[in-house]
């Protein structure tokens, strides 16, 4: 029966979708009540999305009407923005797609450096899903949010996490999938999945996907002890998106459809560098943008690893924060028995090494959000600390009293 | 009776009711054998449900019995919660089966919070990691790795970081491959009435302001009782430390630190070592039977590591050694680490009891060549001692063994109220 209602729903969306290209969203509202009521009726006008900031969560994710038509296809109802980061952070291989849906009238405030400030019943939508096979995916795979690897039937979501700005702060809930991809339950407690995939060198990876509990998700998105969200900050958005529209810089199309206000519109807009594109930075660049991706979160001096003294962010100067020939602290068998976080030149030497390459959990860093190592990653890291200079030899003589 | 009248509103009766059944459930499973059977996972699950969904005051009691966790447990930004278990002895959370987390609890940003009467075992990390947290009670704890001093043992214990007001007692830390009782960057600490064997460092202060750690007992550790500071941290330059009325006996484990990690540093058969601290006391404990040695009093340049940090103040000033009941035959030092091998070759097998490295602040160094009193290191009433100033800046020539430079006294520190 849900099968069923929801493709009512499809067939009206189709209508309005394209209705929408011509007209504003207060016109469209407009018309639709005074001239275009009747007709409304007959053709099953869509919910908008569902949100009422003072209730409590659903229960089923499809009832906020963040999509229309089959839920799994992920098509977003009206002023649903897909959007993409530079550098996302590394999730076990999984793909993600992104929405962010604002009330009427709202607007996130633009700031070059932090994530924006945004406003009041704000939605960031993500999806995390595994195609069956990363060899019949093209390299971007989610061109406009409606992805066709989904719509094929040959990958499966698994979790849709929502952030959801509240009076007293963002919410972060996590909900799982059902085997048959109609909807997705609320689950605070998270969950375990078993995955099988196969990569894009042809080899079957078979392991426990983790959906983290609402804790683990504050133990990521705590900054200055407040839960910040990660990804949306201006120099990881600064990228030409392909909305269904056509390529746009999703700054400029934020802006558009009313998502942000103060941004400057002019070149002076921060952008890092893709980790994965040489073309973009050079070797540092990238792999200080890598770190900033899957790191700078906890090892900021406002993040919950500020007390390790280890800060991994593309604009730290400080050579001992970015832990070059820095001692660890609290490591424990975290170290592997090497010295330092990182030793110039020696990567198979580096305790930052070491710990993104591990799976055990009493070493591994991220400590949360992986279960496999990113090979992709890891061999960027040890590139850039092959590349570095210099050794790790103390001069005591500077320091000594006479 | 589990949760304060704050907590029974209309709202939460759903909630609570869950909660209640919970609990039935987790009577039913009192012996470790039933708990291993199938309905394991849902244990967890509750109790994870408990931290996140806890409110101001709650307090969540874990019956009687041994309940494995997967995953650590965490809460965060809730006051005043308590968790608390039927005994140290009844109320078993093991983590051999851990598969993701890097501690076994993990508590962040809540103020007055309170663990009380259970054990943590085996987690793959630290046991409970307590963070940016004010009045934290850490009260008969145990944390233990089962399998004994092991490398692969986590780092900390009981390890409270950047918290301030924090009281540790009658709890118990064994096997910790780092320190078993680690308090890290914080203020206003009372250590008391713990036992701590088996570790690395049986109790470690680093990068702390005002704490008292007194009538412990740390025993088979490698180290005794450890006063830390470390440069590049965010807090730094610890000070005003009291360790009094310890019993500090026997730490030769053999140190199974990993390397890299600070302790590592330290040979074993180490009673207390003091690095980098300001305004230490030490008095009234009885350290015994240590092979390296009783007491030392190091600056971090002694370890030779490098760092870029200007605010860090390297040396070890105004520490008071006084009263200290310290027995220590003839040994030979541990020779497995650098200073205990320096040790060995200065002194073959007759070390001083108390030794110090001879950094000297320049700041306390008067015009006169004098050491100003407010920096001086002063050793007094500790029996029938030798000691050793083995002037690592001159390249450990000269080593001068005479008390009198340093027979003085200054004021008593003020002791740690919360």
């Amino acid at each position: 029966m849900k099968v069923q209602k929801s493709r009512v729903k499809a067939q009206g969306t189709e209508g309005i979708s394209s209705f929408n290209k011509f007209f504003p969203y207060h016109f469209y509202f407009l018309s639709i009540t005074f001239f275009l009521f009747p007709f409304t009726f007959s053709c099953n006008f869509p919910e908008n999305v569902n949100l009422n900031i003072d209730s409590p969560s659903f229960t089923n994710l499809s009832e906020y009407h963040f999509f229309t038509g089959e839920i799994k296809n992920l098509n977003p109802n009206v002023k649903v923005l897909p959007y993409d980061l530079i550098n996302p952070l590394f999730s076990d291989y999984a793909e993600k797609i992104r929405f962010v849906w604002m009330p009427e009238n709202t607007s996130a405030l633009y700031n070059d450096s932090n994530v924006f400030e945004f406003p009041l019943g704000t939605v960031l939508i993500k999806n995390f899903y595994f195609p069956n096979d990363f060899r019949k995916i093209s390299s971007t795979p989610h061109s406009s949010g409606e992805d066709s690897v989904l719509r094929s039937g040959e990958a499966k979501i698994i979790e849709t996490r929502l952030l959801i700005k509240r009076k007293n702060g963002w919410d972060a809930l996590a909900y799982i999938w059902n085997e048959d991809q109609t909807d997705a339950l609320l689950e605070v407690a998270g969950g375990e999945k078993k995955i099988i995939f196969i990569d894009k060198s042809g080899n079957k990876i078979d392991f426990d996907y983790s959906i983290p509990n609402k804790n683990q998700c504050k133990s990521c998105h705590t900054n200055k002890g407040q839960f910040q969200p990660i990804g949306p900050k201006a120099k990881n958005l600064n990228k030409i998106f392909s909305f269904k529209e056509g390529g746009e810089n999703q700054l400029a199309k934020w802006k558009e459809v009313g998502y942000l206000k103060g941004f400057p519109n002019t070149g002076n807009v921060p952008k890092l560098p893709k980790w994965n594109d040489s073309t973009t930075g050079t070797l540092e660049q990238r792999a200080l943008a890598y770190l900033e991706a899957n790191c700078a979160h906890c090892h900021s001096p406002e993040g919950p690893a500020a007390t390790s003294g280890l800060f991994l962010s593309s604009i730290e100067n400080n050579s001992s924060h970015l832990g070059i020939c820095k001692s660890p602290v609290a490591a424990g068998k975290g170290t592997g028995g090497f010295l330092y976080d990182i030793v110039p030149g020696k990567p198979d030497e580096s305790i930052l090494f070491y710990r993104i390459i591990s799976t055990d959990p009493g070493v591994m860093m991220p400590e949360l959000g992986r279960k496999l190592a990113h090979q992709e990653g890891v061999d960027l890291v040890r590139q850039w600390i092959t590349s570095l200079k210099g050794n790790c030899f103390a001069d005591i003589r500077n320091h000594a009293s006479p | 009776m589990l949760f304060n009248l704050n907590f029974m509103k209309p709202t939460n009766l759903i909630f609570l009711s869950n909660v209640i059944i919970s609990f039935s459930f987790f009577s039913c499973n009192q012996s470790a054998e039933k708990s291993e059977n199938g309905n394991n996972k849902d244990i967890e699950k509750q109790l994870q449900e408990k931290l996140i969904n806890a409110r101001k005051g709650d307090v969540i009691e874990i019956p009687e019995g041994t309940f494995n966790f997967t995953r650590s447990l965490s809460m965060d930004a809730v006051p005043f919660v308590t968790i608390r278990g039927a005994s140290q002895t009844k109320t078993i959370l093991s983590f051999k089966g851990q598969t993701e987390g890097a501690e076994g609890i993990k508590v962040t940003n809540s103020n007055d919070f309170t663990i009380e009467n259970l054990s943590i075992q085996d987690t793959k990390g630290d046991g409970i990691k307590i963070q940016d947290c004010k009045n934290v009670v850490v009260r008969k704890l145990t944390v233990a790795w089962t399998g004994g001093a092991k490398a692969e043992n986590g780092s900390y214990g009981i390890y409270p970081v950047t918290c301030k007001n924090v009281l540790i007692e009658k709890c118990e830390a064994i096997a910790a491959s780092d320190a078993g009782i680690y308090v890290g960057q914080s203020e206003n600490i009372i250590v008391r009435n713990n036992a701590a064997h088996e570790n690395v460092a049986g109790i470690e202060i680093e990068n702390c302001a005002f704490a008292d750690v007194y009538d412990n007992k740390s025993y088979n550790n490698s180290g005794g009782i450890f006063i830390f500071d470390l440069p590049e941290l965010p807090k730094k330059n610890g000070h005003h430390i009291r360790v009094f009325n310890n019993l500090v006996q026997n730490n030769n484990h053999p140190n199974f630190a990993p390397a890299g990690n600070i302790v590592a540093l330290v040979p074993a058969g180490t009673g207390t070592f003091v690095m980098s601290t300001r305004e230490v006391d030490v008095f009234k404990n009885e350290i015994s039977g240590h092979i390296t040695t009783s007491v030392a009093v190091v600056s971090f340049l002694l370890t030779q590591k490098p760092y870029k940090d200007s605010l860090y103040n390297p040396f070890s000033s105004g520490v008071f050694i006084h009263d200290n009941k310290i027995i220590q035959p003839p040994a030979m030092a541990d020779t497995t680490r650098p200073l205990g091998k320096l040790t060995a070759m200065l002194f073959k097998g007759n070390t001083p009891q108390i030794i110090y490295d001879g950094f000297l602040d320049p700041a306390f160094v008067e015009k006169s060549g004098k050491t100003s009193e407010a920096g001086k290191l002063c050793i007094r009433n500790n029996g029938e001692i030798k000691f050793a100033n083995i002037n690592a800046p001159s390249n450990f020539k000269n080593i001068k063994t005479d008390l009198k430079e340093h027979d003085c006294e200054r004021g008593e520190l003020s002791g740690v109220e919360l």
